[in-house]
């Protein structure tokens, strides 16, 4: 069996839906700016490629039980990406999408009951999904004091919860975004969370592709979603030294030679995934295959990637015998790019290892929407998916001079057409999670 | 790598840091691997000395093309860390993010990072042991690890790999986990909070090959089905004994039940002609309760058992089983 794309939703720094997300790209506009979500002024980074203000405020998880969930940027992100992608593929009405009226009563689904009205496929459908972290609640965490009695806490959870009263949260459940998933669409197959930091969300596409494959599931929701930009994320990112010091919208140059680390990003890119003959017999409109998949880990280092790239290269070497394909066989490649010194270096390697002397187009997209972390190998694999539709390739906003360390075809900013039949796209996450993804037109 | 055929998966070694046994600091203070610890948060190091375990009675001879597939927890920091950099986020009024940023993250060691992120309780695993093959770590309370295992020998199955690594490590135990599930679920009586690791140690086989001694242990164990329905909203009610696949004559092995699971497989599991249900009583130890449990029931199954199906049950309602067969191809 064949697995094929019916249903595609974004949101992204450019805003609500796939239009504004590969016009964003094509522009050559970086969405990254002075961070509005909180008051960052004190941080050493002051910039993001934030999801605008009145997008995010739209699809704040609906039915939140507390201002903790609706705190959790992702879960609303992933519920507004999901449904465009299921109203794309015909298993919901294209109605206004998730309510975003508040739940005020507890409930046993702690406020995320159904209210979608699907297709009866949602009822055994998978989810396969690229997650983040916990949200941490700092200021939860700070008015417990200098000193935290955790059995005092403890004691005062369990009589709110025998008296069914909300309590402040020290962080969001990292699952919390599936559960708002399953509960709102109703999906009632088996679930598949994926946590491998940058590489989570091509993992969960590559996940979905097998289920389909091997007959697990019939219909997958699948995707990944992020969002970091908040004081711990932010702030730890800093001071790991992976964030760009320069407070401006070209903080993120992928492959440039001046370039000095990555712009967080947030979002989501959620997919409804098929097997192509079933999706075909109801009628359903592939918008792309994916064929080919292969994930390694480097196993070198914490604190960064292999240099050699030698794990990158075989998880795209896996790809493209899954895929039955050659190198030459492919037409672009939408790189993992962060725009750090060490990542680009190593993956042009490693690109080169694998497609010989540059020629194939190469482009990262993070200089426009940042590094959305578990959200990006989905929101990459999103722009291959339009990338592919509309013939013609997102370039490298914020690249001027190529690194000659870096022996690729950088695509420049702006919109390349393309005669583009099969795609691939890398994700390699923190901790040495390598993802490469193919994508081919239907 | 792929294979025409579809190839059986046997169970070659097991390793655990069980929870009812002590599990001291004192596991990596000796060798090269100390030097990691300060990055390590306390279920990558549950997670590191399983896997090490598994892989000495594995004594494969080469990790390059090994798979790593491993279930997780929450974040599971250490708290000393986090409190330092409140104390110094705190102004007259209290904390402050301006606070934070000016003072809270200097006093924030970069290196905690690598402790908070949920990612690394596997990814410490393959660094220290060299496994550089396909890989998925996903996130469990328990019935969720049966999806990690299920990712595993679809890797195995596919020739994606001929060896993998699968378990879990997790910590019901931290403070802000264990407050957490407080906050949602209650006390649950019947499930103390508990600690632990397990991993097997997985290798495809060819299926044209001879079946293997009866009786030899967990080595001759092959893993015949993984089934499993999620708790919470919406859940489609008790699944049947035919959806956990569980035959007629397995032996089943229950663990982690809550007491409305419990009387829903109950009901699921009447009228079996083989009457052997055993109960695990196993601390909950969310992710990693599944797989301890699998590495329990097989190293205590009698000689005379050959098929035999563990059931986990986790504090979200999700219900599954793995089935493993002795000797079967």
């Amino acid at each position: 069996m064949t697995a094929v794309i019916t249903g595609l939703g974004v949101i992204s720094p450019f805003g609500a839906g796939v239009t504004a997300f590969f016009d964003g790209l094509c522009s050559g506009r970086s969405a990254v700016a002075p961070i509005t979500s909180f008051d960052a002024a004190s941080f050493p980074v002051s910039v993001a490629a934030e999801v605008p203000a009145a997008t995010a405020e739209r699809w704040r998880a609906p039915g939140a039980v507390s201002d903790a969930h609706a705190r959790d940027r992702k879960v609303g992100f992933a519920l507004a990406a999901a449904h465009q992608a299921l109203a794309q593929a015909g298993l919901v009405d294209a109605g206004p999408g998730p309510s975003t009226a508040p739940s005020t009563a507890p409930s046993p689904a702690h406020g995320l009951e159904p209210r979608a009205g699907g297709h009866a496929a949602l009822a055994a459908a998978a989810l396969s999904l690229g997650l983040g972290l916990e949200t941490a609640l700092l200021e939860d965490f700070a008015v417990l004091g200098d000193h935290i009695d955790w059995d005092t806490e403890r004691a005062r959870a369990l009589a709110a919860h025998a008296a069914g009263e909300r309590t402040p949260r020290l962080r969001t459940p990292a699952d919390l975004a599936a559960r708002a998933l399953r509960a709102h669409f109703g999906l009632g197959g088996p679930q598949y969370l994926h946590m491998s930091a940058c590489a989570a969300g091509a993992a969960a596409l590559a996940c979905a592709a097998s289920l389909i494959e091997r007959g697990r599931a019939r219909t997958v929701l699948c995707g990944g979603t992020d969002s970091m930009i908040n004081p711990l994320g932010l702030g730890g990112m800093a001071r790991l030294g992976a964030t760009s010091p320069r407070a401006a919208s070209d903080a993120c140059r992928p492959f440039d030679l001046h370039r000095d680390g990555l712009a967080m990003g947030e979002g989501a890119a959620m997919f409804v995934v098929e097997d192509a003959a079933a999706a075909r017999d109801r009628g359903a409109t592939a918008l792309a295959a994916i064929t080919g998949w292969g994930s390694t880990q480097d196993a070198y280092k914490a604190t960064a990637p292999r240099p050699d790239g030698a794990a990158a290269v075989a998880a795209m070497q896996r790809a493209l015998q899954r895929a039955g394909l050659v190198p030459g066989d492919l037409d672009y490649l939408n790189a993992h790019g962060t725009g750090t010194p060490l990542n680009d270096v190593a993956e042009a390697q490693a690109i080169a290892a694998v497609f010989g002397p540059p020629r194939l187009p190469v482009s990262s997209i993070k200089g426009a929407i940042g590094h959305a972390m578990a959200a990006a190998g989905a929101l990459e694999l999103a722009a291959c998916v339009l990338a592919l539709a509309q013939q013609r390739a997102p370039g490298t906003t914020g690249l001027r001079e190529l690194d000659p360390l870096c022996a690729v075809v950088a695509l420049p900013p702006g919109a390349h057409p393309l005669r583009l039949r099969r795609v691939l796209s890398n994700s390699f996450g923190f901790g040495g999670h390598n993802a490469s993804v193919i994508l081919e037109a239907a | 790598m792929s294979t025409a055929t579809p190839r059986a998966v046997e169970v070659v070694a097991l390793g655990c840091a069980d929870p009812r046994a002590p599990i001291g600091d004192d596991v990596m203070r000796s060798g090269p691997e100390r030097m990691a610890l300060r990055l390590m948060s306390r279920s990558a190091v549950l997670a590191y000395h399983a896997a090490r375990e598994a892989l000495a009675g594995a004594a494969w001879p080469d990790l390059t093309e090994a798979g790593l597939f491993m279930a997780v927890g929450a974040s599971g920091s250490d708290l000393e860390q986090l409190r330092r950099i409140l104390l110094a986020s705190q102004g007259e009024r209290g904390f402050t993010l301006a606070r934070f940023g000016e003072q809270g993250l200097r006093v924030c060691n970069p290196l905690f990072a690598f402790q908070l992120m949920n990612n690394f309780t596997m990814a410490h695993t393959a660094i220290l042991t060299g496994t550089r093959g396909p890989n998925a770590v996903l996130f469990s309370r328990g019935v969720g690890t049966l999806a990690a295992l299920d990712e595993a020998l679809a890797a195995l199955r596919h020739g994606d790999c001929a060896r993998a690594l699968v378990g879990a490590a997790d910590s019901a135990v931290h403070p802000v986990t264990a407050l957490e599930h407080t906050r949602w679920h209650g006390e649950l009586a019947d499930a103390p909070a508990g600690e632990g690791a397990a991993v097997l140690a997985l290798a495809a086989v060819d299926p044209r090959a001879g079946a293997p001694e009866p009786g030899a242990g967990p080595s001759r164990w092959h893993i015949a089905s993984v089934e499993w329905s999620e708790g919470g909203a919406p859940r489609p009610g008790a699944p049947s004994r035919a959806a956990l696949g569980i035959a007629d004559d397995d032996a089943v092995v229950l663990h982690g039940w809550r007491a409305d699971v419990a009387a829903e497989l109950a009901t699921a599991l009447a009228g079996r002609a083989a009457p052997a249900v055993s109960v695990l009583s196993l601390p909950d130890c969310l992710a990693a309760t599944a797989p301890l449990a699998w590495a329990e029931a097989l190293s205590r199954a009698p000689a005379t058992c050959h098929a035999l199906a563990v059931v986990t049950a986790d504090r979200d309602g999700g219900v599954g089983a793995v089935r493993f067969v002795r000797g079967a191809r």
